[in-house]
């Protein structure tokens, strides 16, 4: 964590231009007041003590301020951190559904003409940019049927619970389907593979030969075959992340994302590296519970915990 | 005899139902003060690429944010929309019912109106003036506008309803400086906290005016709402409420408009202008500016302004430059008919005689010759021109979020290859370009520069020592014909002026004037607006409505209150 987000204050001071000069932006600022507002933020001072500045207020906790947003970095981050997580959350839960069931669907019916071209079109999803696919859905999908962004409607408060949700939802919709369809096409690829290696398995030929019915033997090859894509998760979180940051801007969603690209647009230090930091910090989170998951999930990782 | 009684009678009734026609839309009696006008009620959705970072108005500069403020706060005085800034003519009453000039000219005595009250209900009060004054000079504000303030020595208070402005020089546009760039702010809320500390307070975030809106709910990166003030003594606003929706991406925040899901769009760009005009929701309204776009010369060394360029410094080579381009093909190229070619150092809106201005012609032979002349030759089967081993090349800069200006630098370089000039273009980030320009590491950079009413401005971006003159242009000449422009108090003595003031622009081509944007805004039709002002599109929004025949769902949100 403490890497990346030093990477990303050396690149962002790398860059040419600070938070003050853009002349579009700045336009009417004299060469006076840009240079006090530089002071203010400390930006006058040799890259070193800015650098120690920061790590002095990052280790006591206080995350700096945006000069975008004019305020405390942390409570941009508090606004744009459930939001990013939450469409993050369902987006894995979505990958992970659709993709695991189309994948174990393919994994028993191997080399069939649905299983090509379920193959052909999850080769076309993994191969699309997320923000190709996002920009596709928003022409195809709005206005007739869902809306085009945001994170709800205008008038949102005057509605009704039900209504208020259902609002929330239609929204979610197209920035959840393009983070999902993505990941899901990733996750499909390997539980179909890891399916069709457990059906040849000798357990499974075993539990055949007992005489156990297909919902049974297939139900054992689907826990066998999940150990992959449990470890997958680690690996596909940072990448919907990642996807998230395109997905978030077209859709207009103000996640952490959203803020990550402006902030880089106009320079804004302290909010682009307390950004880079979160989003390691998920990025860690994600591996721990994938690992932690895998864990639970297979009985050798158990049994050789136990032996330890 | 029964002619007259029924007469009589018919007159008595006229008179009554009169009345109450007047009574219905208060007519005739104190404007405002809690009387709905018929036409009022309805959302209007603003959709707008740019969030502004604050709402305290010192710190504000950009269209994002004035145009929310502008709203919620007041000025003193007005001004009118032929944007006069001579003396008093044209300016109407705001927080400021009448004013009183001094024998002297010196001072300007505005008497507030009395019923003017901040949204929290306290009175608006002299002291209040004082204080916004204080405010937007002080050092540790950093207020971009305490530069234009500078002609004002001081504001006292005469009385709780009087604050007399002090001058420090007679000036044609005394009364445009005490009026224009300060928005009133409340004293009652602000003068407790520390001058150090209010650029930072919740009150930047969540402000409280006197303007017919007042605010009522932001959600960072996504949306801000005002709402009408409905206590307001000039009367509540017809919108009950407008949501200003940011939305960062250009694409998106087109698709919203034609969704249906945004009223208005000042930015439409215009490739998106076909669909916009077939759309059935939308109509295009023209929305003169006051912007023009420009191709700004470095003359000084890279890095170094006391050293002259190799290459801009030479006047002939400018306006060589300048006569090599056709300026009228390149506007039809990018804007088709949304664009003109700008004339001079300031839109059409504020040049007061268009007529009398000549321009440098576009003619590529008489480019050649003058770069001859300059000793820049062309060698017998080389494409570039040489002066002593030397190519005439030079990049030009351009931001990566305007279209039109890439495409402007890719026309200028195709034009000038012509007359063997070798243009490289470079797209870069807005702030990496600055940093560039600020640095003078640059050798041209197309730029969209925003006039002020009455081209005060140019003291800034054109005076020998103006702290916004980019390309380092210097010229007594120039510097005289303002300054002697800018205390003219005659009107045919300021025309003659500042037709020589541009003129002497054009002659010397520190920049290349390109093109004036006159793309228009699309609005919902079901939209009534006030005429748009040049300097700001929502200086009447107030006045804006929404015809109550063609209301939509959100045109019932109402008031609601402050979520």
């Amino acid at each position: 964590m403490f890497v990346a987000a030093s990477a990303a204050f050396a690149l962002l001071h790398a860059a040419p231009g600070d938070p003050y000069s853009d002349l579009d932006r700045y336009q009417f600022m004299s060469a006076d007041v840009r240079e006090a507002q530089r002071a203010r933020r400390g930006l006058d001072l040799p890259l070193r003590q800015q650098y120690a500045r920061w790590i002095g207020s990052l280790v006591r906790g206080d995350l700096g301020w945006s000069t975008l947003e004019q305020r405390a970095v942390r409570d941009v981050i508090r606004d744009a951190l459930p939001r990013t997580v939450g469409l993050m959350t369902l987006a894995l839960i979505g990958s992970l559904v659709i993709g695991i069931a189309i994948g174990a669907w393919q994994g028993t019916r191997t080399g069939s003409v649905g299983d090509r071209m379920l193959s052909l079109l999850a080769m076309l999803l993994y191969s699309i940019p997320e923000f190709a696919l996002a920009a596709t859905l928003m022409l195809l999908l709005t206005p007739w049927l869902l809306p085009v962004g945001g994170i709800m409607t205008e008038g949102f408060e005057q509605l009704a619970w039900p209504a208020r949700a259902w609002n929330v939802a239609q929204h979610l919709v197209l920035p959840w389907l393009s983070l999902s369809l993505i990941g899901a096409a990733v996750v499909a690829r390997y539980q179909r593979s890891a399916t069709r290696d457990v059906f040849r398995q000798p357990f499974i030929q075993t539990a055949r030969a007992k005489g156990l019915g297909v919902g049974a033997v297939r139900w054992h090859a689907m826990r066998a075959s999940l150990l992959p894509v449990i470890a997958l998760t680690g690996m596909l979180f940072p990448s919907l992340l990642t996807g998230a940051v395109f997905v978030e801007q077209i859709f207009n969603w103000p996640g952490m994302g959203l803020q990550l690209l402006r902030g880089l647009d106009q320079h804004d230090y302290d909010l682009v590296t307390s950004l880079v930091l979160g989003i390691a910090a998920l990025t860690i989170l994600g591996s721990l519970i994938a690992d932690l998951l895998r864990d639970l999930a297979d009985p050798r990782v158990r049994s050789a915990v136990r032996a330890d | 005899m029964i002619r007259a009684v029924s007469s009589a009678r018919s007159r008595t009734i006229a008179t009554v139902l009169l009345l109450a026609v007047c009574g219905a839309v208060s007519c005739g009696g104190e404007q405002g003060e809690n009387v709905t006008p018929l036409n009022s009620g309805g959302t209007m959705i603003v959709v707008q690429p740019e969030e502004p970072t604050t709402l305290f108005p010192p710190l504000l500069t950009s269209s994002a944010g004035l145009g929310i403020v502008n709203g919620i706060f007041d000025r003193l005085a007005e001004i009118g929309p032929e944007l006069n800034v001579s003396g008093d003519r044209g300016f109407t009453p705001r927080l400021a019912s009448a004013w009183q000039w001094a024998s002297d000219s010196l001072s300007i005595a505005f008497t507030l109106d009395d019923k003017a009250r901040w949204h929290d209900g306290a009175p608006v009060r002299a002291d209040d003036v004082r204080f916004t004054f204080g405010v937007y000079t002080a050092d540790v504000i950093g207020s971009d506008l305490k530069s234009v303030l500078g002609n004002i020595d001081s504001v006292s208070v005469r009385d709780s309803v009087t604050a007399v402005f002090w001058f420090k020089r007679r000036m044609p546009h005394q009364f445009f400086e005490a009026t224009y760039h300060m928005y009133i702010l409340p004293s009652h809320l602000l003068a407790s906290i520390g001058m150090d500390k209010l650029t930072d307070a919740p009150f930047a975030t969540a402000p409280v005016g006197t303007g017919r809106f007042r605010f009522a709910s932001w959600e960072r990166g996504v949306r801000l709402d005002v709402i009408a003030d409905t206590a307001n003594a000039r009367g509540r606003a017809n919108l009950d409420r407008v949501i200003w929706s940011f939305v960062k991406d250009y694409g998106t925040a087109t698709v919203k408009l034609f969704a249906g899901e945004a009223d208005f769009y000042e930015a439409i760009r215009p490739e998106n202008i076909p669909e916009a005009a077939r759309s059935t929701n939308l109509r295009l309204q023209p929305a003169p500016t006051l912007q023009y776009g420009l191709l700004v010369f470095n003359l000084g060394a890279r890095g170094d302004s006391t050293v002259p360029n190799p290459i801009f410094s030479d006047v002939r080579v400018r306006r060589a430059l300048a006569m090599a381009l056709d300026r009228v093909k390149m506007a039809r190229n990018v804007f088709d008919t949304l664009g003109a070619v700008s004339l001079a150092a300031a839109p059409r809106a504020l040049i007061p005689d268009t007529v009398a201005l000549r321009q440098l012609p576009y003619d590529p032979v008489a480019a050649r010759a003058l770069l001859d002349s300059a000793g820049w030759v062309l060698a017998a089967g080389d494409s570039v021109r040489t002066r002593d081993g030397v190519r005439l090349t030079f990049e030009v800069l351009a931001p990566q979020s305007s279209l039109a200006r890439q495409r402007y630098a890719t026309l200028l370089q195709e034009q000038l290859r012509g007359v063997g000039v070798e243009v490289r273009t470079r797209i870069m980030a807005g702030p990496a370009i600055g940093a560039q320009v600020m640095a003078l590491n640059f050798d041209a950079f197309v730029w969209v520069w925003g006039s002020t009413p009455g081209r005060l401005g140019m003291v800034q971006t054109w005076g020998s020592r103006g702290s916004q003159n980019m390309g380092a242009y210097r010229s007594r000449a120039f510097d005289a014909l303002l300054d002697s422009a800018l205390v003219a108090f005659d009107d045919a003595e300021s025309k003659r002026l500042w037709t020589a003031t541009l003129q002497q622009l054009i002659d010397d081509q520190p920049a290349i004037f390109l093109y004036e944007p006159q793309t228009p805004v699309a609005v919902h039709k079901r939209i009534r607006t006030a005429p748009l002002r040049p300097d700001a599109w929502y200086a009447n929004l107030a006045d804006w409505s929404i015809d109550p025949a063609q209301r939509i769902d959100r045109d019932r949100i109402g008031l609601g209150g402050p979520r």
